[in-house]
């Protein structure tokens, strides 16, 4: 059991575009036992995303 | 990613020399064949550390120059170890040279000082366009990982570990990785990483009161982490003594004086597993029939009350009958009254009759009025039912209660006589009694490992039920500054894609367990002699299965058979990468792959049965085999199965250099025969 999300004020389009863009960043560096910068990117991904 | 071409310049034994491998179709396997200390596994390891800088030696590991070559050199000068593959992958060729040069540190030195090393990795693309890649490791990395490699390179006693239990987690990661597991798992850690970033962000910026809430989050969040990790490690705990208790009841079933006892335990313990899954289930129905009729008997009094009121009011005439309205519209239908008068429709006396039926709302209240009454007699019966039924549930409990406890005398009885056999076992060195009594210590262990399982995941409900309700109060405390607004809002939508990708993970997750399973199942049975099952279960671990009866049992493997499961679970993996390639699309984000499968001497605990059918099988493992043998392996069943499927085919002419100035060299031999033309 999860707590449940309520994320009406963002929309599924873009949800959809956080989630394929964090998997193409991760997909960069699968092979690296330690990720390189990677945590800056995703969090710069989300606030691409949904700017001020 | 297909092999071309390996050359090697000064790499232990070999001088120089090259190997070109056979490409796919029908000649898939490039067969290279030595005596003992040939070459072969040098010859795989040239490979890795071509690749991936590594080397895996038992004699002299640091020593990866040519002894030959440092004794035709002086003190002081250099000579240069280099390996070069030629390989293609998506369309690309490439050239990766990896590369020491050492410096002859004296007349007796023939190891050596690096001195220089480099790497490189040129490609040319099939348009023509040739470059240089800048991170040669990183690209490798991409076409071939290392942490697979170990899958596609391997020796006979890699593959002889792979089936045992203590490969489950490398079984389990290589599954996960192929299938793209892995690449959605480091996402939702990483997702966790950024949202609580901007978690901080949002503390940063809110209002005192949406401060205190999230602490409090943050505290119940802790709190959830250290149950779900005591429950972990109770998983765990609980797993460990099932099968340290497995192991005490496969000894004493194998010891002549507690055989008997042990198979009446277990006969007992499967019916003492019956008699309490039947009581849960009673206890479901009693819970379902008082919550669906439970009602009844606390309804009852009232019903009753209202259906005497009814009966009077009736009785009355507060509320006319039924019969009133049939009988009026009797008479007017035969068109005379009771008093003889004829009432033809649209005279005064008609009228008058016709007036005595009551109007709509009051037939309406009329019917309604009998249907209750009736309804409240049926109510009636339906609470006797209800306690027949609940009488009868409750004796069926007794009765499998008074089982229950009989058989657990029962059990505690041969507990007992176990406990007074004291006669040493010449096998184990163990008698009945010790093994007996380590078997109750931990049963009671696993009993206490079972409540705080359950105590944890009371728990855990309990928290995330409280999490939910201090969301809430989050949602609905005032955000009065913009930039919490926003933090919040990235907060969340972190949180969402994360879920997402958790419910993602299970689903893929099951489609794995489910296409492995299959694929492994199929190779198996294809290979294997004994009609055993080969299973992926669905913690991934590889287990070969009898089939007793109706239920599949694990069996022990021999050495023979482990190596048949661990090449079906090979090929398979291969397998599943190729039909992932080939079948990828964009939203799946791990294409798979094509991989070439090394193996070194996979042949040497096989009986010369198991050889033929695996020999049968190689071939289709994956697109591109390359096998090392032994002279003696090659001989006999695998030539006869493999020579004709191996596009190229190579002797290690293997020199020990015994005598003065002579130094150990070996020398490949393309055995290939020629195509006729």
């Amino acid at each position: 059991m999860t707590e449940e999300i309520d994320v009406e004020e963002v929309d599924s389009e873009t949800l959809a575009r956080i989630r394929e863009r964090t998997l193409r960043e991760e997909k960069k560096q699968l092979h690296m036992q330690k990720v390189h910068n990677l945590i800056p990117k995703l969090k710069e991904i989300v606030e691409e995303e949904i700017p001020e | 990613m297909r092999l071309h071409r390996l050359h090697l310049t000064n790499f232990r034994q070999f001088r120089t020399g090259s190997i070109t491998f056979a490409q796919g179709g029908d000649n898939n396997v490039t067969v290279i064949h030595g005596q003992n200390g040939s070459g072969k596994t040098t010859l795989r390891n040239a490979l890795t550390w071509v690749l991936y800088g590594d080397v895996n030696f038992s004699l002299r590991p640091n020593h990866l120059g040519s002894q030959g070559a440092f004794a035709e050199v002086e003190p002081g000068d250099s000579i240069r170890v280099e390996v070069t593959l030629e390989f293609e992958d998506e369309d690309i060729d490439y050239e990766l040279s990896r590369w020491v040069e050492y410096q002859k540190q004296t007349a007796s030195d023939y190891q050596g000082e690096i001195i220089d090393e480099d790497v490189s990795l040129t490609f040319t693309k099939s348009d023509g366009t040739r470059g240089t890649r800048n991170n040669p490791q990183d690209s490798i990395e991409q076409i071939l990982p290392h942490r697979l490699s170990s899958l596609f390179f391997f020796d006979g006693e890699y593959i002889t570990q792979l089936s045992e239990k203590r490969s489950d987690d490398e079984i389990r990661e290589a599954i996960q990785n192929i299938m793209g597991l892995k690449i959605i798992e480091r996402s939702i850690d990483h997702l966790e990483t950024v949202e609580a970033r901007f978690e901080d962000e949002l503390q940063d910026a809110a209002s005192s009161e949406l401060k205190s809430l999230m602490e409090t989050r943050s505290e119940l969040r802790s709190t959830k982490e250290d149950h779900e990790q005591a429950l972990e490690s109770a998983e765990e705990t609980r797993d460990t003594l099932i099968s340290e208790i497995g192991e005490i009841k496969r000894k004493l079933e194998q010891i002549d004086d507690s055989a008997g006892l042990e198979e009446d335990r277990t006969q007992l313990e499967n019916e003492l597993q019956q008699v309490e899954t039947r009581i849960e289930e009673i206890n479901d129905e009693i819970e379902d029939t008082i919550s669906t009729k439970g009602h009844l008997p606390f309804a009852m009094p009232a019903v009753e009350a209202t259906a005497k009121d009814l009966d009077k009011l009736r009785d009355q005439g507060a509320i006319p009958s039924e019969v009133s309205n049939q009988f009026v519209d009797r008479l007017l239908d035969d068109e005379e009254c009771i008093c003889g008068r004829p009432l033809e429709p649209g005279t005064e006396a008609y009228t008058s009759v016709a007036s005595y039926k009551s109007e709509a709302v009051t037939e309406g209240f009329d019917q309604a009025a009998i249907r209750i009454i009736s309804h409240l007699t049926q109510l009636d019966s339906e609470r006797d039912d209800y306690f027949e039924t609940i009488d009868e549930l409750l004796q069926q409990r007794s009765e499998l209660r008074d089982s229950e406890q009989e058989i657990a005398e029962e059990l505690s009885e041969i507990s007992a006589k176990l406990e007074k056999i004291d006669v040493v076992d010449p096998e184990t060195g163990e008698t009945p009694a010790e093994l007996e009594s380590a078997r109750e210590k931990k049963a009671d262990q696993l009993e206490d490992a079972k409540a705080d399982i359950v105590r944890h995941e009371i728990k855990i409900e309990e928290l995330d039920a409280d999490l939910k309700e201090i969301n809430t109060q989050i949602d609905d405390a005032r955000q009065d500054k913009k930039e919490a607004e926003l933090a919040r809002k990235r907060m969340r939508a972190t949180e969402s894609v994360r879920q997402q990708l958790e419910s993602s993970f299970d689903q893929l997750q099951t489609r794995v367990r489910n296409w492995s399973n299959k694929l492994v199942d199929d190779t198996f049975a294809e290979i294997a002699t004994k009609e055993y099952k080969a299973e992926i279960t669905d913690e991934f671990e590889l287990r070969i299965k009898d089939q007793i009866q109706d239920e599949y049992l694990e069996v022990e493997k021999s050495r023979g058979e482990r190596q048949i499961a661990s090449l079906t679970f090979i090929g398979s993996l291969v397998q599943i990468a190729r039909e992932r390639y080939e079948s990828s699309s964009d939203s799946e984000h791990f294409s798979g792959g094509i991989y070439p499968i090394v193996m070194d001497s996979p042949f040497g605990a096989l009986d010369s049965d198991h050889r033929r059918q695996v020999s049968a099988v190689v071939p289709r493992m994956a697109e591109q085999v390359v096998v090392l043998v032994t002279d003696s392996q090659w001989r006999g069943p695998v030539a006869n199965e493999l020579g004709g499927r191996a596009g190229k085919q190579y002797r290690l002419a293997f020199d020990s250099g015994e005598g003065m100035g002579n130094y150990p060299r070996t020398t490949i031999e393309d055995e290939t025969p020629k195509q006729e033309i």
